[in-house]
């Protein structure tokens, strides 16, 4: 299987398949290694020989379905709220004040 | 050339930092050590969606059923580019089914035990999940180039993974005090499996798998990262950890922990966990029932 990555990069490898059929081994490589829309185009290439197969619709790369987990939107914000928290449950009390090493100073109440 | 100068010319390519193709001759040592080591990770990704999958039916909201249902795709998705890694060290996939089910090859202690409430979701999710994450990115130095690549792969996904379980433990940290509780309570039933997960110290100078850079991080090494990454942030969001000794100790520049215990870990390494045969029954029930999809795959008719 090769990727690439964005517009204008070289196709590089990025792992292997089993498939007895090029169909197949599109539909296989886009189900193993670019469900998530990885890139803007991948082929698939027999062991040992040169030809290289594009994907014939790269813009069926990624597929609809959870497209927000997909595209991390489910998880957009998680940073800001750790930080909220720490500071919330810090106000509280709530806090194990264990040694710890210096990067990781204990939040301020 | 002997076999003993080839090995050795085979090491120094190592040593020099250069990377390994599934074309390459490699010593019998190298090969079956990272074929052991490649299919056990596989056996986890796969099994290791077991747990988190009981709870697709009880997560508590649509959002959480469509990421957590999105995970365990992830999970197998892994165990499948895995697989392939394998399958290029001269086992056949059917085989490594046929081990892992009979009891013969293992996966991961943590995934032999029962998931109780969605507080454990929340541990696997972040926890057991950020302990994996510790040791993948480790081996994205490793010397076998095709499982760096599936390294590359897995990796961002699991970081998103992690996400997934952090946002998961801090809407219950931030919760109701039964909410605080309940992820309390899977915090102290999962720590000692957690503790489990990089395996019990062991004297680097005699692993065939650092020897061969297969591994690139001691299992101390790599618990220890787990500690400063994870430790800091459990105590501030109020969790305490159920073990008295665990502190930074500023001389030494590493973490004091205590001795867990080891019993109940060989039990699960000999087969014996409290999840261990009901998830490998179901494991060889969906690869029974699912047959005809191999079968279909395997046996299309190629075009005149």
């Amino acid at each position: 299987m090769l990727q690439q990555r964005v517009d204008g990069d070289e196709l590089t490898v990025v792992g292997s398949i089993n498939a007895p059929a090029l169909d197949v081994a599109l539909l296989l490589a886009r189900e193993t290694h670019f469900r998530h829309g990885e890139g803007v185009n991948f082929a698939v290439r027999r062991r040992g020989d040169d030809e290289v197969h594009m994907c014939p619709d790269p813009t069926a790369l990624g597929g609809v379905i959870d497209r927000s987990y997909r595209r991390q939107d489910g998880y957009v914000g998680v940073g800001a709220k750790l930080k909220r928290v720490r500071e919330e449950l810090a106000r509280r009390g709530l806090v194990i004040a264990g040694r710890r090493p210096p990067a990781h100073a204990q939040a301020d109440g | 050339m002997t076999y003993a100068d080839r090995v050795a010319e085979f090491k120094a390519r190592i040593d020099a930092g250069q990377k390994i193709e599934a074309a390459d001759w490699m010593p019998d040592q190298y090969r079956q050590a990272a074929l052991k080591f490649i299919e056990m990770h596989a056996n986890s990704e796969v099994m290791g969606a077991l747990p988190e999958r009981e709870w697709i039916p009880r997560a508590p909201s649509l959002r959480r059923k469509l990421s957590l249902t999105a995970k365990v795709q992830d999970e197998v998705g892994h165990g499948q580019i895995l697989y392939r890694v394998a399958e290029d060290l001269g086992k056949s996939r059917e085989a490594m089914f046929d081990d892992l089910v009979n009891g013969r090859t293992k996966f991961h202690n943590v995934f032999h035990y029962p998931t109780e409430t969605w507080g454990d979701v929340a541990v696997i999710g972040w926890l057991i999940d950020g302990a994996a994450l510790v040791t993948q990115k480790a081996l994205l130095d490793a010397s076998y180039a095709p499982y760096v690549r599936a390294m590359r792969r897995i990796c961002p996904e699991e970081s998103l993974h992690l996400r997934h379980g952090e946002d998961l433990t801090l809407e219950l940290c931030s919760g109701s005090d039964a909410q605080r509780a309940m992820f309390q309570d899977a915090v102290n039933r999962w720590w000692r499996p957690i503790m489990h997960f990089y395996g019990p110290p062991s004297n680097p100078e005699k692993d065939v798998l650092l020897y061969w850079g297969i591994k690139t991080k001691t299992n101390e090494a790599l618990r220890q990262e787990f500690f400063s990454t994870y430790v800091p942030k459990l105590w501030d969001l109020g969790i305490s950890l159920p073990d008295s000794k665990l502190a930074w100790n500023e001389a030494a520049g590493e973490w004091d922990w205590s001795d867990p215990g080891w019993d109940d870990f060989w039990e699960v390494v000999r087969g014996r966990g409290p999840m261990t045969s009901v998830r490998l029954l179901y494991r060889k029930s969906m690869w029974d029932t699912h047959a005809w999809v191999r079968e279909a795959f395997a046996g299309l008719p190629r075009v005149a």
